[in-house]
């Protein structure tokens, strides 16, 4: 019957009218970033290093903290063949992900960004549970040496807010969803074992 | 169970897939993949091919189930992906592997393990209902738009 001969075609249409949806849904929802917004201050390595990497993290997660600590060794262990650029995309379900990433942005200001994101996530595990971090936070930029009254300060500047925003709307525009999140030259991987093949391929 | 309450089940599920599968499908496969290695059950090869093809086949089934295309497969498909997906959040439930959200629905929903066994064995039990009524689910379809006879 040629209605049972149109059913396969109907599906076929069917199949590329939901494959078009989702290409345009695609296009739409992760424009492609013509200007990298370079992360001033959060960088490790020489600006024209060959291999660069782009870390969107978040201080309240395990898996980031473990990034941390193998992003670091390889920087050392690449003698300048890797620059590191850390963004902020601490994730709603993590309470104190985003006053973490205030306190880092805040050491950042007097000078102190990665001696705070090291201090952060080796001290997360003492952090985590707590009902309102700031004072052990405010402890932590005092061990490094921060002025209090400047940290204060900032931990109630707007201004270092909108800072964390700009950095977690680029990771929703890269089309990031989980921590950590890397882009190395360009190309994403998402947790440690990823970064881990991806960078090993453009190392060589 | 009605037959308008088994046709809304159908519905019901539909939307599940469909949300599932579009939000994975629409955002990076990388995303997907990570949510697979963190339930360790696949290897890698296996893994990286499943966070490309996976989220199209909960899309399929989702559009099977909502236009009752081709419907008694795509309800058979929902039994074999719901019955999959319960096992192996209960394999990660039973090892304690440290996973905070199911990773189900991407960045959508976020749910933890505990609350997805019971959305899966809740459309497990969904679908496996609708293929008892494969007369009353067939109203409103595809399929019987070319043969009323279903």
């Amino acid at each position: 019957m040629p209605v049972n001969i149109a059913k396969p075609v109907w599906g076929v249409l069917v199949g590329l009218g939901v494959i078009a949806a989702v290409m345009a849904a695609r296009a739409v929802t992760r424009p492609v970033l013509t200007e990298h917004v370079a992360a001033e201050g959060r960088t490790l390595g020489p600006a024209g290093a060959p291999v660069k990497i782009i870390e969107f993290t978040d201080f309240q997660c395990p898996a980031c903290a473990q990034a941390s600590i193998l992003l670091h060794e390889e920087v050392r262990r690449a003698r300048g063949r890797i620059l590191l650029e850390l963004k902020y995309f601490p994730l709603p379900m993590h309470q104190h992900a985003r006053r973490a990433a205030v306190i880092a942005a805040c050491a950042l200001d007097q000078g102190k960004f990665w001696p705070m994101e090291q201090l952060l996530f080796k001290s997360q595990k003492s952090w985590v549970g707590m009902d309102n971090p700031d004072d052990y936070f405010l402890s932590l930029a005092r061990g490094l040496g921060l002025d209090d009254v400047k940290m204060m300060r900032c931990m109630s500047d707007h201004a270092v807010a909108a800072r964390i925003e700009e950095d977690v709307a680029q990771g929703h525009a890269r089309g990031v969803a989980a921590t950590p999140t890397f882009f190395i030259n360009g190309k994403m991987a998402v947790g440690t074992k990823n970064l881990q093949q991806v960078l090993a391929g453009e190392m060589k | 169970m009605g037959a308008s309450l088994v046709l809304a089940l159908r519905f019901a599920l539909a939307a599940v897939f469909l949300v599932s599968g579009w939000e994975k499908a629409v955002n990076p496969s990388e995303n997907f993949l990570y949510v697979l290695q963190a339930y360790d059950v696949l290897p890698d090869a296996l893994a990286r091919l499943a966070a490309v093809v996976f989220p199209w086949i909960e899309l399929g089934l989702g559009v099977s189930l909502a236009l009752g295309l081709w419907l008694k497969a795509g309800l058979a498909g929902a039994v074999g992906v719901s019955g999959s997906l319960m096992m192996i959040v209960a394999q990660a439930i039973i090892r304690h592997l440290p996973i905070d959200d199911c990773g189900c629905f991407g960045n959508l929903v976020h749910l933890p393990l505990r609350g997805v066994i019971f959305l899966d064995a809740a459309l497990l039990a969904g679908a496996l209902r609708c293929l008892g009524s494969l007369s009353a689910v067939r109203r409103f379809s595809v399929d019987r738009f070319f043969d009323p006879r279903v």
